[in-house]
């Protein structure tokens, strides 16, 4: 695949878990990049700058340490035995970490270097305000760090919620016009646009982290294995062949309910909520809406909440992991 | 959210655009979509207020409509000519045409072109209103008209063929006959090209209905009084549809007619046009009404340019919309269609307001400032 860039244009997608990069290229087809959004930071020497540079691992010096991010921090970690920090918490930049900006950046860079020229557009998502408080700080501020930050890389930011980017990446058939959702590491997003304009946007706290949390305490396993458990072999088909399976679903169950309650909340006490003419679709993505069966759990439990929206098809996206990030790729390019 | 007719419009035109990033770009701009996503509730809630501060506006304004004092009301973007309107105020490369004859059956002028006069009737004087855009008044007067408006008689068609000569002539004298009691048409070409006077050019005729067109000076309201209304023995649509809808004969008797009166009344290139492109129902707020000639007029063939292209002031004046059905006849194709709506987005953005809201409050502008009942045909006088 030519990963030229003629259009100028790229959609990142800014999520706790992982950072992705989407560009077009001149065959017409999307190009996508990934990088783990966390970072290691072991102190300065020459010895270990030399050790990076002949691995081929990327770093750089903040005052007296190295930091290195991205997708080589799982190796340098178990390398150096020791813990990786997150830039990012429940979607936002995470306030205790003082190099969360500049490890942003750092990951940042890691994906654009070479992605588009100079004032090229760059479209990045952001979490909607939390249903139970909508003006939240956390949320302008982090909106707001971002757009500084892809300015000073020098590309002309444009923020779009989690959510409207699932839409503009899915419902292309219904002329985006549906719900999306997006199940990510440390929020769910949920957006509902008619004829792509986005009419009630909000997030929950309760996504793929909470789940990891609450399995883990539960079992007294660490997050990280119920992570690995939860990515690769849990499914919704009613045999639990451990209790991890057991609990992770509980866990499932929880966060599908208080996202249904989250949905009805929002649409039932807003003025904003379109009179749609037919029922909508409802298009599931991010890599917490990837285990075998958790289409179907959702559609039976929606079904028994009785939205005030009337519901046409639930779906998971085509490609749930770099939806996000093809969606907001997708609202640069209609800006261009 | 005001959903107006031509939401389903748009929907409708989307649908038609395979590209998923141009259908996306065309739904944000058709549906006034901002460039930044409206991020925080508390501009959401900023927005929303404004809306409903518009929206009471709006209310308060049409509570007013019986005369009381004006409520001072947005001032509106002001009324310009779209990109790529034609300066059409300006009459630009006018023809010179002249009478050389006339006596008390037919005319001839100095183009070749020949009017039968001995069927002309009259009908009441001319009275026109129309909307001077600059000032906002409406002004009234009876003088010269201002453009000519296309029809089609959409009346039975016989084949137009050497063995077909009696009913050509018989169909062409029947609704000759029809439209001369009627007072429907200030001028019929037959099938023959044989071009014949109506109703009198001093008076009003009952060819436009409830319409609007305009230039970069005035929206003229309810044609039939300011506009010549000009009929081509033709059948274009429905199961009457002729492959080839007009002769060359009435080609050429067009032409020669355009040009008579517009070097006559000095009429602008831009004031000639179909009577698709000014019909409205007034109550649905809707272009279309009539869709004769909405595709296909031969505007180049009789000198003029291309009058599909200019943008309608029904839409960007007065927030009128349209049907899938009015696309369909044949309006989809027109750019001054596409003009127009980038010129009401431009407007609204410009008002600081959404589409909808913009098209409501224009709406509002056309009930409380123009309009009136459509006269239905008056009293014919006795010949």
């Amino acid at each position: 695949m030519n990963k030229d860039n003629p259009a100028g244009a790229i959609g990142l997608d800014v999520g706790t878990s992982r950072i992705v990069c989407a560009r077009p290229t001149s065959d017409s087809e999307f190009f996508f990049e990934s990088q783990l959004n966390a970072f290691v930071s072991v102190p300065n020497t020459k010895i270990r700058q030399k050790a990076l540079r002949n691995e081929g691992i990327p770093f750089s010096v903040e005052g007296s340490d190295i930091v290195v991010s991205g997708n080589h921090v799982s190796k340098f970690a178990d390398l150096l035995n020791i813990e990786t920090r997150r830039p990012m918490t429940m979607g936002v930049i995470n306030a205790g970490e003082g190099e969360s900006l500049a490890v942003l950046k750092q990951i940042a860079g890691l994906l654009t270097d070479g992605a588009a020229k100079p004032g090229a557009k760059a479209c990045f998502s952001v979490p909607a305000p939390p249903l139970s408080n909508p003006d939240d700080e956390n949320h302008t501020y982090h909106e707001a760090s971002l757009k500084q930050m892809l300015s000073s890389m020098s590309f002309d930011p444009q923020p779009i919620a989690e959510g409207l980017a699932v839409i503009y990446s899915e419902l292309e058939d219904s002329n985006y016009t549906g719900i999306g959702v997006s199940l990510g590491g440390g929020l769910c997003n949920v957006s509902l646009a008619y004829l792509s304009m986005p009419a009630i946007e909000f997030s929950i706290p309760k996504a793929g982290d909470f789940i990891d949390a609450g399995a883990a305490a539960v079992t007294g396993d660490l997050a990280t294995r119920v992570r690995m458990a939860k990515e690769h072999s849990f499914h919704f088909n009613g045999n639990f062949p451990d209790k991890l399976h057991q609990v992770l679903t509980v866990y499932y169950d929880d966060m599908i309910a208080s996202l249904l309650a989250a949905m009805k909340e929002a649409f039932s006490g807003s003025r904003r909520l379109p009179k749609f003419a037919k029922p909508v679709p409802v298009v599931l993505s991010g890599g917490t809406a990837l285990p075998a069966g958790f289409r179907d759990r959702f559609a039976k439990a929606l079904q028994a909440a009785d939205l005030p929206v009337a519901v046409s098809e639930i779906r998971i996206a085509r490609d749930p992991l770099h939806t996000t990030a093809r969606g907001a790729l997708i609202a640069a390019l209609t800006e261009m | 959210m005001i959903r107006l007719h031509s939401e389903r419009a748009i929907e409708q035109r989307a649908g038609s655009i395979l590209n998923p990033v141009a259908r996306l770009r065309y739904l944000r701009e058709a549906m006034g979509g901002l460039p930044k996503q409206k991020r925080t509730a508390r501009r959401s809630y900023a927005n929303t207020l404004a809306a409903l501060g518009i929206l009471f506006l709006l209310f308060v304004l049409a509570g007013q409509a019986l005369g009381h004092r004006q409520t001072p009301r947005p001032a509106p973007v002001a009324i310009k000519p779209a990109v790529g309107a034609s300066p059409v105020s300006t009459p630009g490369a006018l023809p010179k045409v002249w009478q050389v004859e006339a006596t008390a059956t037919h005319e001839m002028y100095s183009n070749g072109l020949r009017i039968e006069t001995g069927s002309t009737v009259r009908n009441q004087p001319r009275a026109w209103k129309r909307l001077n855009l600059a000032s906002n008044e409406i002004e009234q007067g009876g003088d010269a008209p201002a453009g000519i408006v296309y029809h089609s008689t959409e009346s039975h068609i016989a084949p137009f063929e050497p063995s077909e000569t009696a009913r050509l002539r018989e169909a062409g004298e029947s609704v000759l006959e029809y439209v001369r009691r009627n007072r429907s048409y200030h001028y019929l070409i037959d099938r023959f090209g044989r071009v014949y006077r109506v109703v009198d050019e001093h008076d009003a005729a009952w060819h436009a209905g409830a319409s609007i067109w305009g230039d970069a000076e005035y929206a003229w309201l309810n044609l039939n009084q300011s506009f010549l209304g000009v009929s081509l023995e033709a059948a274009t649509a429905g199961e009457k549809a002729d492959r080839d809808p007009i002769t060359p004969a009435q080609i050429h008797a067009l032409k020669s007619l355009t040009e008579m009166l517009r070097s006559r009344y000095s009429i602008a290139a831009g004031n000639c046009i179909t009577h698709a492109q000014i019909s409205i129902n007034p109550s649905s707020r809707l272009l279309g009404n009539h869709t004769d000639w909405a595709s296909g007029f031969p505007f180049a063939a009789i000198g003029l340019p291309d009058n599909y292209a200019l943008p309608l002031i029904s839409m960007t004046a007065f927030g009128f919309g349209y049907s899938p059905e009015y696309l369909s006849a044949g309006a989809a194709a027109w750019t001054g269609l596409a003009v127009s709506e980038k010129q009401v987005r431009r407007q609204a953005a410009a008002a600081n307001t959404t589409v909808p809201l913009y098209r409501a409050y224009l709406n509002e502008r056309y009930l409380n400032t123009i309009a009136r009942p459509v006269r239905d045909k008056e009293s014919i006088p006795n010949e």
